[in-house]
């Protein structure tokens, strides 16, 4: 499949701070391709160079094999955008909201008409087209902001959050849409969330970014291979290395180490965890340095997460060693970038 | 380009708060303020505020220099009539011609002008009518009126002295012609001889004054100057600045809403944009003065008041309407460029804008106040707006009259759009 976006080390700053840091990646032609991140991550920054709101500070891209700073029109052309807000005119009626939007692409005419009622079609709005938009539910407002990235026909589909706000029902019309769009009419689409479930159920591959980076990139199902059969993240009063080492050597347990946040600083020769070899330049998410003594959180990979479970408890009730907390995460991408970055999705 | 113009005219078309503000408010606000305040300065009621300690300034163009009337007629204007009337000379003495002098007045460097025609003492001792031109550009009422009473008093007195000269000199003639003649008679003769120049005096005086225009004499009369003819422009200037907000609001809330970014990730180029944002303001503009100059011409006649007439140069008045929404619109983007937040928009803008239109005579005239106001409000773009407005529709001049306003208005659009083009923010 050729590459329908090769992004080229993106670069964004504002002053001292780096939003999105020499971001690189590939789309190919009729893929649904993921931006997974927490917000803040430089999601939204990334998009907006590529649709060509921003100007990058470095780097470049290219879209249907135009550059993205040297032939932005024809870029532009190929891009649809579907931000993150409802981007609409809430006095106008979703007609004349996609009307316009078609208009601002060269649109006219019957051309125009048959695109608008295309794309109202598409999002199940045809029969209230002619009511201002601000009478409307969000969930329906969600669906026009879509339309209103399509009108044009882009090859190459943005939607940024698209269900942010939304209530289940809508929200599945919108996975449906997207499916749709992308499975009838060979759409490309790039498709960022902080939501997991999303990004499994839709995409094809996925980069997952974080503070401006992509810390992995591959299919899901070689992303989720990273983690084996699972993550537990256990919370003892203390635990010494000797502790650490004879949980890494339980049967189900494939790695065992402090959680980053906890743990000293990582030195450039740690034994890192095990990795995927997708996951790239991905910070450790557990040190083997010398634990702290006092209250840790204690990250293990499992080859089986129940199975290791029951180990892990009977070694520590063997012990006589109390735990707080336990947390089991199921190999999942929300999994996936707790270990990569030490963090959860959503916090 | 037009698709946002034309989108943008669809939303406002639609926002009741908007259109109120831009054509009612304005229309209400002028009715009111005319109607409460009576300001119907034709009787002169709007004029001469604190002049009359001092005496009015009467430049003279004198083309009658050797003549001993048309001296007599200077000094008598500032004896009798208390003017300062003199002479209009440069800095060296040197008297100005009439061109010179129509020039001064039509630079506004003088109010008024009395033009004295060559010949003037000849035909006067001739016994021939004479005509003297008084040249206003002045809108203040009292003072001109008073400047006119002024010089139809000298030159009556004038008239009428040399015509008495004149039935004594017609009785010496019937003395000596007659060798018979009987002194005794004399004054039983010359008494209905004198009255019967007096009456001639009345129907057919000597020396008539005649109101003459600064430029394009010839295109009809000048209106009189009344409170809707200084209100009305005035006002219309106020609220025509007052939309500059239309333009920032609509692009703060296209930020706001995320448009902006649909718009920017468009083929559409960030200039056209921005000129996209701009036409619905101009248009605006354009009906805003198409509706008060409507109200004025018919509904405040309606109302008791004189109606507004729009002079007698129109093109003149189009190419200065224009110029007004030009440096109203271009004044929008600079205040969506430098406006953070809605409260800068819509209050301190306002606020701002208030300010200008006062200090550049949309509310008072400024040649009612001082000449030290008159000297801040030119910093203003409203003064030459009202300016202009004045000139064409009050003063009754044309094209030439205002180009100065024209050219600093258009001055300051390319200022505004400059300013507002390098400090916009687009991402």
């Amino acid at each position: 499949m050729p590459a329908i976006l090769e992004a080229d080390h993106l670069v964004k700053t504002y002053g001292n701070h780096v939003a999105v840091d020499g971001v690189s990646f590939a789309v190919e032609e009729g893929e649904v391709f993921g931006l997974l991140g927490p917000n803040g991550a430089g999601k939204t920054t990334t998009i907006s160079m590529l649709t060509g709101v921003l100007e990058p500070t470095s780097g470049t891209a290219r879209i249907g094999g135009h550059d993205i700073l040297a032939e932005a029109t024809e870029v532009k052309r190929i891009n649809g955008l579907v931000p993150q807000d409802l981007a609409l005119y809430p006095t106008l009626s979703a007609r004349a909201n996609l009307q316009f939007f078609g208009r601002i692409y060269g649109l006219r005419g019957k051309a125009l008409r048959e695109r608008v009622d295309d794309v109202l079609e598409i999002v199940a709005l045809a029969d209230r087209a002619d009511e201002a938009i601000e009478k409307y539910s969000g969930g329906m407002k969600r669906r026009v902001n879509i339309a209103a990235g399509l009108v044009h026909q882009p090859r190459l589909l943005f939607l940024d959050e698209p269900t942010v706000g939304v209530d289940p029902q809508s929200r599945n019309h919108i996975f449906e849409s997207v499916q749709r769009l992308n499975r009838d009419r060979r759409m490309s689409i790039i498709y960022t969330s902080h939501y997991m479930e999303e990004v499994e159920l839709l995409c094809n591959r996925v980069a997952i970014v974080d503070q401006g980076r992509i810390i992995a990139l591959d299919t899901i199902r070689n992303l989720i291979a990273i983690l084996g059969g699972g993550v537990i993240q256990i919370g003892l009063g203390q635990c010494g290395d000797e502790m650490l080492a004879a949980i890494r050597a339980l049967p189900a347990v494939v790695n065992a180490g402090l959680v980053a946040s906890q743990a000293p600083a990582a030195r450039p020769d740690d034994e890192a965890p095990a990795e995927h070899p997708a996951a790239g330049a991905a910070a450790p998410a557990a040190s083997t340095e010398p634990p702290p003594a006092g209250p840790v959180l204690v990250k293990i990979e499992t080859r089986r997460s129940q199975d290791a479970l029951v180990q892990v408890i009977g070694y520590l009730n063997e012990r006589d060693v109390a735990f707080t907390s336990i947390e089991i995460f199921e190999p999942n991408l929300e999994s996936v970038f707790l270990h990569l970055t030490g963090k959860k999705l959503r916090e | 380009m037009l698709s946002i113009a034309w989108k943008d005219l669809l939303i406002l078309a639609k926002d009741r708060n908007a259109l109120v503000g831009a054509f009612l408010l304005p229309i209400v606000f002028i009715v009111v303020y005319l109607g409460v305040a009576g300001a119907a300065t034709g009787g002169g009621s709007g004029g001469g505020g604190g002049g009359e300690a001092e005496r009015v300034p009467l430049p003279v163009v004198n083309l009658d220099p050797d003549g001993t009337t048309a001296t007599t007629l200077i000094d008598g204007l500032s004896t009798q009539g208390g003017l300062d009337a003199s002479v209009y000379a440069a800095a060296d003495g040197r008297p100005y011609s009439e061109a010179e002098a129509m020039a001064k007045l039509e630079a506004k460097e003088i109010q008024r002008l009395l033009i004295i025609p060559a010949g003037f003492t000849a035909d006067l001792e001739a016994g021939e009518p004479v005509s003297i031109r008084i040249v206003n550009t002045s809108l203040d009422p009292g003072q001109s009126g008073a400047v006119m009473m002024a010089i139809e008093g000298v030159t009556r007195d004038m008239s009428l002295e040399r015509q008495i000269v004149a039935s004594l000199e017609r009785l010496a003639e019937m003395q000596q012609a007659n060798a018979s003649f009987d002194p005794a008679t004399s004054a039983e003769l010359a008494i209905p001889i004198a009255r019967r120049q007096f009456e001639e005096s009345r129907g057919r005086p000597l020396v008539t004054v005649v109101q003459g225009q600064p430029s394009a004499p010839e295109q009809g009369d000048q209106p009189q100057v009344t409170g809707v003819q200084i209100g009305v422009p005035g006002f219309a200037v106020l609220f025509i600045f007052l939309t500059a907000q239309i333009t920032a609001r609509s692009i703060y809330d296209e930020k706001k809403m995320g448009t902006f970014r649909r718009l920017l990730a468009s083929p559409l180029g960030k200039w056209p944009m921005l000129v996209g944002k701009l036409i619905p303001n101009f248009v605006i503009v354009l009906l805003q003065v198409v509706i008060l100059f409507a109200a004025g011409m018919f509904l405040l006649p309606l109302m008791g008041l004189p109606a507004l007439s729009l002079g007698s140069d129109i093109p003149a008045l189009v190419l200065l309407v224009l110029a007004v929404a030009l440096c109203c619109t271009t004044l929008g983007i600079l205040i969506a460029a430098v406006a953070r937040t809605e409260a800068q928009i819509g209050g301190i803008s306002a606020l701002v804008l208030w300010v200008l239109a006062f200090l550049g005579g949309s509310f008072i005239p400024l040649f009612l106040i001082n000449e030290s106001m008159a000297t801040i409000g030119q910093v203003t773009p409203h003064y030459w707006a009202v300016t202009g407005f004045y000139d064409l529709l009050t003063r009754g001049q044309g094209l030439t009259a205002i180009l100065d306003s024209i050219l600093v208005l258009v001055g300051f659009s390319v200022v505004f759009f400059l300013i507002g083009a390098w400090r916009f923010e687009f991402e």
